[in-house]
């Protein structure tokens, strides 16, 4: 979905880093307990905050119960058990990586990656949850990369931008996102919103929002703008769609411009 | 001629102190540049850094386009207008850029060509997890990759010889960058190509001249070097196994400088014979920044035997203080010019939870007071991939930023910082022999990864990653050394001295310029170091190791050189709180101090009472998280600059206590008289922040 060159151009930087705080999350934050084993024999037995553990396994024999045991025995000091068997992460890594092309993109590499992780559920083991929704680098949303890719087939026109802006205090932009796809529908654009467009209230200057975008780049397409703690009720929302109905309803959430397509779900 | 001093380059004798930023000239609308440079100049700045892209200067195989289809590549426009502006370049045409290209600066057809790709240990391709695409790491053993990179640099050298100073405005270039194996730091990732394996099968050749010197040492019967096939995971057990595994370590230093040595030797056969040749090393960033990852695979002091100068990147936020230290002091205490190629200013969009410019300052800030000389902002003007510079794309000034460069640049001039030097009779070092073995016993291999590495894993070796074997030793020394330079490090600073950081690659010379050797000794040291060391002592200087004294050498032969030159009779009992810590042996006109619970107490208290009388500068101050350094000025004796941080997220009251009393003192960057109180510098510090005091004593 990303496209081999896209522009990443004028990021404001404190938008961006808005962003990341809220919506990734790394693996090096958690506390984490790591076991290194090989067929069985236990070669490093840590915690990677040099925490003192307790260490009730001398040998892995069933690397997902053993990896739960050493969790509940330091439930008090741990986040994350990581139990990995030395010959199976050799294996992992050199899958994926012979696996290259220089024509696929970013995005299914990574996707591609851990979500092999699957396939070494005893070998690359983490407690509590499985590898694949604990490891590397991860956003903090309750929906996958599959269905995201679905909604921008979708719902995206190719040729086309779509912009979120989130706003604190109704002239301050607190976070934006500004994403333009190609004829692929590639993210072909990444931005955020030129802080220059909002300064009074965001309720009454989107459309100018808008008309920055379509000057500066491409036809939008969509348009979605709302205050922070609306995003919030969004994000915490089981459905997601529904949360997004209300809040226009109410007047919180602006939608503009609406794809037809999307417009109908929207009703 | 130009040539690199510890105060800058020098251009027929007359000094040019480097602070400049980096431009992207292909990434700009060519009838900006005028005005994008003016405004590089408004900051202060003399001198513009750029990177020269084989990827978009070659439109396909053999063929180039400088300008002549798309003006925005014409970079001998681009110089030549930096030559009527009067701005010194800094040249940087790879082969490898990286810059945030799609494919690393280089062609797509050499990524996708397998002859000229590295292989890992599993004898596949190593890749690098970047944006915009993931790539495949080269092997810079392999022939066609020379012979491809020969037509480029046929091509672009003589245009930058065109524009070689003094009469043109090239000061310096740029050879690779970042060279560490695509970021594939571990050692069991790359390079297993056949090109490779070759290379380092000649290097054992070499460093053991017979197999059968070499299978002596193995316990192995190889009947030709040919037939060694590199490590491709550790599985050593005991201290008889390592040398097999530490070679492959010292192998992939060597192929380092090798590759960038032949890479450089082919520029000045092109006529770059004349100009510094300098690289980058890439910012070492462990976590928390370890005190001990600016070694191995690096080797600045061997690799500057080589080139003119080598630095490593810094790209920090201000939370990792120690990580900027350790990397400046480090290459203040090895490279003859202290230069950080490429210095922050603004990141990329995946450097994630970007910091603000305050971190800015209280980095740059840090760089200068642990004794940078010069530096390279990436980057000045911002272009497609990076975010936060003080200059857009299209030339408009973002105030706060433009102000805090231009502020810096302005303070550099008006103070002559070149003139300024700082105090630090200390060299902290690494033994190079125990980062090797620390990198030899690595358990897990995993690629880099600009993402996040998905195991959550230092790409450098360090105590998450490394086996806790003790080989046969007391103690598993690839994790206890680290702990013994990490108490040494914050004893010197909570005791108010300053110190540089080296590593045991250096010449003697260069050790020869400090009065003190800090460092980790176990079982096992180099004959070389142990020699080296008992000749800085002869000479004058203290020596102060611990835990262990060595009674091998780096073959783990027997080797008492030092320890037999430590004799009894002239031996002096080291007492603290009425306990032995440790001896003082007198050897010529010097001492060696060992310390046996080195890596056991906390240092501080100890080096404190040693160090008394080693002529080496202390300050006294009221906190210990305090981080004090005295720059004295060479020309002007009577005046000094002393930088007080505070590294912490508290406020310090801070009180400081020079060796003399100033008679006035004030805060530069703030432009601000400071108190002196009961003879001591009086400061309120807030949280992540640095104050540069200018203090005048009697007579200056």
């Amino acid at each position: 979905m990303l496209h081999e060159n896209p522009l990443m151009i004028d990021i404001d930087v404190d938008q961006w880093r808005n962003l990341h705080e809220r919506f990734l999350k790394s693996v090096k934050g958690r506390k984490r307990i790591i076991v290194i084993h090989e067929d069985g024999e236990i070669l490093k037995f840590i915690h990677a905050d040099k925490e003192d553990i307790i260490k009730t396994i001398d040998k892995v024999i069933d690397p997902r119960r053993d990896a739960k045991k050493v969790y509940e025995d330091n439930m008090s000091k741990t986040d994350l058990v990581l139990m990995l068997e030395r010959k199976a992460v050799e294996r992992f890594f050199a899958e994926i990586q012979d696996s290259w092309s220089a024509e696929e993109d970013l995005d299914e590499y990574v996707y591609r990656m851990y979500s092999k992780l699957d396939e070494y559920k005893d070998e690359i083991v983490t407690h509590p949850g499985p590898a694949r929704e604990n490891l590397g680098l991860r956003w903090r949303l309750t929906i996958s990369y599959p269905q995201v890719k679905k909604l921008v087939q979708r719902y995206i026109p190719p040729n086309s931008v779509v912009v979120v802006g989130v706003f604190e205090n109704s002239n301050s932009i607190w976070g934006s996102l500004v994403l333009g796809f190609d004829e692929k529908r590639k993210i072909k654009l990444i931005t955020t919103i030129d802080k220059s467009q909002v300064t009074r209230n965001w309720k009454e200057e989107y459309k100018q929002v808008v008309r920055w975008v379509e000057e500066k780049f491409w036809k939008c397409s969509l348009g979605l703008f709302m205050d922070r703690c609306d995003m919030e009720t969004v994000l915490e929302s089981d459905s997601k769609l529904e949360a997004l109905k209300d809040l226009i309803e109410e007047g919180k959430l602006i939608a503009y411009p609406v794809p037809e397509v999307l417009q109908q779900q929207l009703g | 001629m130009i040539k690199p001093r510890y105060d800058g380059l020098y251009i027929d004798e007359e000094r040019t102190p480097v602070h400049g930023g980096e431009v992207h000239y292909w990434r700009l609308v060519p009838e900006k540049w005028g005005e994008v440079l003016d405004k590089v100049k408004g900051m202060g700045f003399t001198i513009v850094a750029t990177y020269i892209p084989w990827e978009i200067h070659e439109v396909k195989k053999s063929v180039f386009d400088f300008g002549e289809r798309e003006p925005s590549k014409n970079i001998d426009k681009f110089l030549t207008i930096c030559e009527e502006k009067g701005l010194k370049v800094l040249a940087r045409p790879g082969p490898q850029i990286n810059s945030e290209l799609t494919w690393f600066g280089y062609p797509k057809r050499i990524l996708e060509d397998p002859e000229i790709q590295a292989r890992s240990a599993q004898n596949t391709k190593a890749v690098l997890t970047q944006v915009p695409r993931p790539i495949p790491a080269l092997s810079y053993a392999s022939e066609k990759f020379f012979k491809e990179t020969a037509e480029w640099y046929d091509i672009i050298c003589p245009i930058l010889r065109k524009h070689k100073a003094p009469q043109g405005c090239m000061i310096g270039v740029q050879v690779d960058n970042e060279m560490g194996y695509f970021f594939h730091i571990n050692p069991y990732m790359v390079d297993y190509s056949d090109s490779s394996i070759k290379k380092y099968q000649e290097f054992l050749k070499e460093k053991y001249r017979t197999i059968e010197n070499l299978n002596g040492l193995y316990r192995t019967n190889y009947k030709f070097f040919e037939e060694i096939d590199p490590p491709r995971r550790f599985e050593g057990r005991e201290k008889e196994d390592l040398p097999y595994y530490i070679d492959w370590i010292e192998y992939r230093e060597h192929y380092l400088i090798n590759s960038l040595d032949r890479l450089a030797r082919m520029m000045r056969e092109r006529g770059l014979d004349d100009v510094p040749i300098f690289h980058n090393y890439p910012h070492p960033l462990g976590p928390g920044g370890s005190v001990g990852a600016t070694t191995t695979p690096f080797n600045l002091p061997e690799l500057e035997r080589k080139l003119d100068f080598v630095g490593f990147d810094i790209y920090s936020r201000k939370e990792l203080y120690d990580h900027v230290k350790t990397i400046i002091s480090y290459v203040v205490g090895c490279s003859r010019f202290p230069f950080i190629p490429e210095f922050i200013a603004g990141v990329w969009p995946w450097y994630f939870w970007p910091g603000k410019l305050k971190d800015e300052e209280f980095v740059t800030k840090s760089a200068l007071m642990h004794g940078i000389k010069g530096f390279s902002r990436y980057m000045i003007v911002e272009r497609n991939k990076w975010m936060g510079s003080p200059v857009t794309r299209d030339g408009r000034i973002r105030e706060d930023r433009y102000k805090f460069f231009k502020r810096v640049n302005e303070i550099l001039r008006e103070y002559n910082f070149a003139d300024f030097k700082k105090r630090s009779e200390i060299m902290l070092m690494s033994n190079r022999d125990y980062d090797r073995l620390e990198a030899a016993v690595v358990l897990i291999p995993f690629p880099g990864d600009f993402l996040e590495p998905i195991l959550g894993f230092s790409e450098y070796p360090n105590f998450t990653t490394i086996s806790e074997n003790n080989f046969g030793f007391d103690e598993p020394i690839q994790l206890v050394k680290t702990e013994c330079l990490d108490v040494c490090y914050r004893g010197l600073t909570e005791q108010g001295y300053s110190f540089a950081l080296g590593d045991t690659s250096l010449s003697i010379d260069k050790l020869k310029e400090y009065k003190v050797l800090v460092l980790a000794s176990f079982e096992y040291m180099s004959s070389r170091l142990q020699e080296n060391l008992l000749e800085f002592a002869r000479n004058g200087g203290m020596v102060i190791l611990g835990p262990k004294l060595p009674i091998l050498d780096e073959h783990f032969k027997e080797k008492h050189t030092l320890k037999k030159n430590l004799s009894p009779s002239k031996r002096v009992e080291i007492t603290l709180d009425g306990k032995t810590v440790g001896f003082k042996y007198e050897i010529g006109k010097g001492s060696v101090v060992y310390l046996p619970e080195l890596d056991k107490r906390k240092p501080g208290r100890i080096l404190g009472r040693i160090l008394e009388g080693a002529g080496a500068c202390r300050v006294e101050k009221n906190d210990p998280r305090i981080d004090v350094t005295i720059h004295e000025n060479v020309k002007e004796p009577g005046r000094r600059l002393v930088f007080v941080a505070n590294p912490t997220s508290y406020t310090i009251s801070a009180k400081i206590g020079l060796d003399k009393v100033p008679i006035s003192i004030k805060e530069i960057w703030e432009n601000r008289i400071v108190e002196i109180r009961d003879g001591k510098l009086v400061d309120e510090l807030h949280p992540y922040t640095i104050m540069i005091h200018e203090c005048v004593f009697e007579g200056g």
